[in-house]
């Protein structure tokens, strides 16, 4: 497989630019690299979100559920980049099959996605991917992953609705 | 906080569980979104809505509580599968009607989630006690 050289942090856009997420909710940090239908993005993992956010009752471990949103974010950013929608479409996790978690990932360690794009039409978008730490070691395989595209209203309208 | 840590827990600011109780098959856990709860700022903008993956977070902390009365012992392995109906915003209460087999290497729960009584999710997944 080829791969493409790891980019300078200023030649890919900011996560925090594409998502519309904010703190404490973004959970992807850089996108390290980008092709048609794969990207890798890396997230730090530090005590100090762990402490004040984000805490896991584990001793300085990232909590298996941020570690899927993590994924998922970066699974948004790829679908955003493939689309170059720059509307802020809603990415909404929708459904999963295959999530297994095989390690954790603990304060001080860079957690790296690796995540593949197997299809897409005007509604979903289907992922499939890995989670590694910063030795290298598998953290999380997902089999699939789909999420949901909506206009940026959608929920707002879900709530006006009820 | 109203519920205890297990022993080697620290501290939880995610807490995602009010109550829980005993059912034929598991438990029933309940949780209430709260729209100033901190972690979820900024996930969506001007609206508060609990991530999917809280829903994971949710059922996690409740079977801590079903098996060991007590926060931060389980471990998840795998997540089956998982599947939203609608997404739970302030105000909403979730319910996780739950059964749980298995022992404690190997724990497997099926949870029907719901909010006034409507599907928001189904999870099927596997989980290990840490002692």
């Amino acid at each position: 497989m080829t791969t493409t050289p790891a980019a300078p942090a200023t030649v890919r856009p900011d996560p925090g630019d594409l998502l519309p997420y904010g703190h404490p909710a973004l959970q992807v940090d850089r996108i390290v690299r980008y092709t048609a239908n794969t990207l890798t993005a890396t997230k730090a993992v530090t005590y100090h979100e762990l402490d004040a956010h984000t805490g896991r009752s584990r001793p300085g471990e990232f909590p298996a559920s941020l570690l899927l949103e993590s994924f998922l974010q970066a699974c948004g950013l790829l679908v955003l980049l493939d689309s170059g929608d720059d509307a802020r479409r809603l990415l909404i996790f929708g459904s999963a099959r295959g999530v297994r978690v095989t390690g954790a990932v603990r304060a001080g360690e860079l957690l790296e996605h690796s995540v593949e794009l197997v299809d897409r039409d005007e509604e979903t978008a289907t992922f499939s991917g890995v989670a590694r730490a910063g030795d290298g070691r598998l953290v999380m395989e997902v089999e699939r992953a789909i999420t949901l595209l909506r206009p940026a209203d959608s929920l707002t309208r879900t709530k006006e609705g009820m | 906080m109203g519920h205890p840590l297990s022993d080697n827990a620290r501290r939880l600011p995610l807490l995602a569980v009010d109550t829980i109780r005993g059912s034929e098959e598991g438990f029933v856990g309940r949780k209430k979104i709260v729209a100033d709860d901190p972690y979820l700022a900024g996930h969506f903008p001007s609206l508060t809505v609990y991530p999917g993956v809280f829903l994971v977070e949710s059922l996690q902390q409740m079977l801590e509580l079903h098996i060991d009365g007590a926060l931060g012992g389980i471990d998840l392995v795998e997540l089956g599968s998982v599947r939203f109906s609608r997404p739970a915003l302030a105000g909403d209460e979730l319910v996780f009607d739950t059964a749980v087999a298995g022992d404690r290497t190997h724990l497997v729960t099926r949870a029907n989630c719901t909010i006034d009584g409507q599907r928001c999710a189904r999870i099927t997944a596997t989980w290990r006690c840490r002692t």
